[in-house]
C-alpha cells in the first residue's frame, strides 16, 4: 500500500502559479504572429494642433457622408509603398469594429474615405450603370473635391459590391492610368469608397522624344531577348502616359517608383513557344531620356 | 508504462492535473508555436518564376516579390508555409500537399483551359523549372481535397470568374469555398473561409501594387474583407486589373478560430 505524498498548500500554490505562468507564456507565444500591428510600428507623432484639426475635419466629413462610428485620434504614418506621410483617422463602432477610415495627406489634402460597414439601411436611390456617374459626382461634391467635367469610366466592381466610377488623372492632356479620382458607389447610391490619387510628377521634358524613337528602343529590347524571331509578335502604336517606374526591365533600376514620369508605353504581344495563349507586355520608355523605365505583363 | 494496480507514485488529483498541464505547456513551449503550427496549419506558397522570365523571354522580379509578400502574410496569420518556385512548384507537389494545406497562394498563369475542347476548366500552370508547365485543374484539386481550406489566393488571370462550362468547378469551389460573399459572421461556411482572385486579364505590376496593399493591411491586423476593401481603395492600379473575393468578409485569416483580430477589438 502506498502513501499519498503530503502536499502542502505551498506546493499547490506553486503548481497553480506554474500553471498560470505556463498558460500565459503559451498564450503569448501563440498570439505572437498576430501581435502588434505594423501600422503602429510606423506611426509617427502628429503635432497636437494638427492632429485636432485632422480629427475635426474627418468627423465633419464623416457627418456629411453619414458614416458610422466614433473617430479615433489621427495616426500619422509613412505610406507603406510611396513613403509619403499620411494622417489616418479610424472610425469604430461601439464593439470596436472598424467602420470607416479617412486618410489625408500631411498637407491636409483628402486622399481617400472608405466605408467598411455592411450595406447601410439608410435612405438611398437605386443606382444603375447609367446613374452611377451622376451619383459619383454628387459624392465627390460631398467630399469637397471637384469632379472633372469629362465623362468617367464606369464599371461594376464585384469585389467592392459597388459601381466603380473613375476619372483617370489627365496632366496636360496626357493620362496617368494609375492615378485619378475614383468613387465606388453602392447600388443604394451611398458611398463605398472614394480615392483621389495624385502622385508627384517628375519634370516633363520640353519636348517628348518621338514615338518612333520609343518604338525603336522597345524593338531593340525585344531583339535582345530574341523575341523578334517569333512570327506571332505584333506591336501596337505607342501611347504617351504618365507612369510609375518599376524594375520590370531592369531590377536594378533606381528611378523613384513613387514619382510619375512621362513615358511612351509600347505594347507588344506574342505567343511564346509551346504556349497557346497570346502574352501581352507593356514597356514604358522615358519620354525625356529614352530609357526603359518599367513595364508590366499579363499573368 | 506503469501498472495501474501498482502505481509507482501518486499525488492528489489537483496537483496531478496541474503537473500534467504544466508539463504539457512546457513541452509546447519547448517545441515552440511554429513547430506546433507547422503540424496543425500547413500552407503552400507557389510562384511561377520561370513562366514570367525564361519562358516568355522577358526578365521578371515580380514573381519573387509576390511570393515573399504572401509568405510573410501567411506566416503572420499563423500558417507554416512552404515556399515553392521553379522546380519546386510542380503539379505533383500541389496535388500531394492539397490534402493537408490549410491555406494556399499561387502566382502563375491562370485561365479556363480547354480540357478538352469545348469543355473549359479553371486551372493554373505549374512552374517545374521549364516551359512545358502542366496545368493544375480545378477538377484535379477538387478530387483530392478532403475539406475546405481557410485561405486561397489565386494571383493569376481569370480564376475569380464563374465557370464558363456549366457544371465544372471553379477554383474557389475546388478548395471548398462558395463563390458567395458572406457579410454575416454566421455564414454557413463557419466564417473562416476566404478566396481572393482576379477577373479577366490581370497585369503583374497592378497585382504587385494591390497585393502589397492587401498583405500590408492583413499584417496590420485587419479582417480580410476590410483588407481587400482598403487595398482596392488605395492601390495604384489601372482599370484593367480587377481583383475579387469570396467567402466571409469578417474572417481574420487566422487558421485557429480563437486567434484575435488586433484591429477589430
Amino acid at each position: 500500500m502506498h502513501q499519498r505524498p503530503n502536499l502542502s498548500r505551498l506546493d499547490l500554490g506553486i503548481a497553480a502559479a506554474g500553471l498560470a505562468t505556463a498558460v500565459a507564456l503559451v498564450s503569448v507565444a501563440f498570439s505572437a504572429p498576430l501581435a502588434a500591428p505594423r501600422v503602429a510600428d510606423a506611426a509617427l507623432a502628429v503635432p497636437v494642433a494638427q492632429g485636432a484639426v485632422a480629427r475635426e475635419a474627418a468627423v465633419e466629413l464623416a457627418g456629411r457622408f453619414g458614416l458610422a462610428g466614433t473617430a479615433g485620434l489621427p495616426v500619422r504614418s509613412a505610406d507603406q509603398i510611396t513613403g509619403a506621410l499620411i494622417d489616418t483617422v479610424d472610425f469604430r463602432l461601439a464593439d470596436g469594429r472598424l467602420a470607416a477610415e479617412v486618410v489625408r495627406a500631411a498637407d491636409g489634402r483628402l486622399e481617400r474615405v472608405v466605408d467598411l460597414t455592411d450595406p447601410p439601411s439608410g435612405p438611398g436611390t437605386a443606382v444603375g450603370a447609367a446613374g452611377a456617374p451622376e451619383a459619383a459626382r454628387r459624392l465627390v461634391g460631398t467630399s469637397g473635391l471637384a469632379a472633372p467635367a469629362s465623362a468617367p469610366v464606369t464599371t461594376w466592381d464585384a469585389g467592392m459590391d459597388a459601381w466603380c466610377v473613375r476619372w483617370v488623372r489627365i496632366i496636360d492632356g496626357v493620362p496617368a492610368p494609375t492615378d485619378g479620382l475614383v468613387t465606388w458607389v453602392r447600388p443604394s447610391g451611398r458611398l463605398k469608397a472614394l480615392s483621389d490619387t495624385r502622385s508627384p510628377l517628375a519634370d516633363a521634358p520640353p519636348q517628348p522624344i518621338p514615338a518612333a524613337t520609343a518604338s525603336l528602343a522597345v524593338q531593340g529590347y525585344v531583339r535582345g531577348l530574341h523575341l523578334d524571331a517569333l512570327p506571332s509578335l505584333v506591336y501596337t502604336a505607342p501611347r504617351l502616359a504618365w507612369v510609375l517606374p518599376n524594375g520590370f526591365v531592369d531590377p536594378a533600376v533606381t528611378t523613384d517608383p513613387s514619382i510619375l514620369r512621362l513615358a511612351w508605353t509600347v505594347t507588344f504581344s506574342y505567343i511564346p513557344p509551346g504556349w497557346t495563349e497570346r502574352h501581352t507586355v507593356e514597356i514604358d520608355v522615358d519620354a525625356a531620356t529614352g530609357a526603359l523605365i518599367g513595364g508590366t505583363e499579363t499573368a | 508504462m506503469s501498472d495501474p494496480a501498482h502505481p509507482a507514485r501518486s499525488s492528489p488529483p489537483m496537483a496531478r492535473l496541474a503537473t500534467t498541464v504544466v508539463a504539457l505547456m512546457v513541452g509546447l513551449l519547448a517545441t515552440g508555436p511554429a513547430a506546433v503550427l507547422a503540424a496543425t496549419y500547413p500552407a503552400s506558397d507557389y510562384s511561377n518564376v520561370t513562366a514570367f522570365d525564361t519562358c516568355d523571354g522577358t526578365p521578371d522580379t515580380i514573381s519573387r516579390s509576390l511570393e515573399a509578400l504572401a509568405q510573410n502574410g501567411l506566416s503572420y496569420l499563423g500558417y507554416s508555409s512552404g515556399e515553392y518556385a521553379t522546380t519546386g512548384f510542380t503539379r505533383a507537389r500541389v496535388l500531394s500537399r492539397a490534402s493537408s494545406d490549410q491555406a494556399i497562394y499561387v502566382h502563375s498563369h491562370g485561365d479556363q483551359y480547354y480540357d478538352p475542347y469545348p469543355r473549359q476548366v479553371q486551372g493554373f500552370r505549374e512552374d517545374g523549372g521549364d516551359c512545358s508547365q502542366a496545368i493544375v485543374y480545378a477538377t484535379d484539386l477538387a478530387a483530392v481535397r478532403p475539406a475546405a481550406v481557410h485561405l486561397v489566393v489565386m494571383s493569376t488571370c481569370h480564376l475569380a470568374e464563374a465557370a464558363k462550362t456549366a457544371g465544372e468547378p471553379t477554383m474557389a469551389a475546388a478548395y471548398g469555398i462558395d463563390r458567395v460573399k458572406y457579410t454575416d459572421p454566421h455564414a454557413p461556411d463557419d466564417g473562416s473561409r476566404f478566396f481572393l482572385g482576379y477577373e479577366g486579364l490581370a497585369y503583374t505590376a497592378d497585382m504587385l501594387h494591390f497585393e502589397q496593399r492587401f498583405w500590408g493591411y492583413v499584417t496590420a491586423g485587419h479582417l480580410l474583407g476590410d483588407a481587400f476593401t482598403l487595398a482596392r481603395a488605395s492601390a495604384a492600379m489601372s482599370t484593367a486589373t480587377v481583383p475579387d473575393w469570396f467567402g466571409t468578409y469578417d474572417y481574420s485569416g487566422a487558421p485557429g478560430s480563437s486567434l484575435p483580430c488586433t484591429r477589430c477589438v
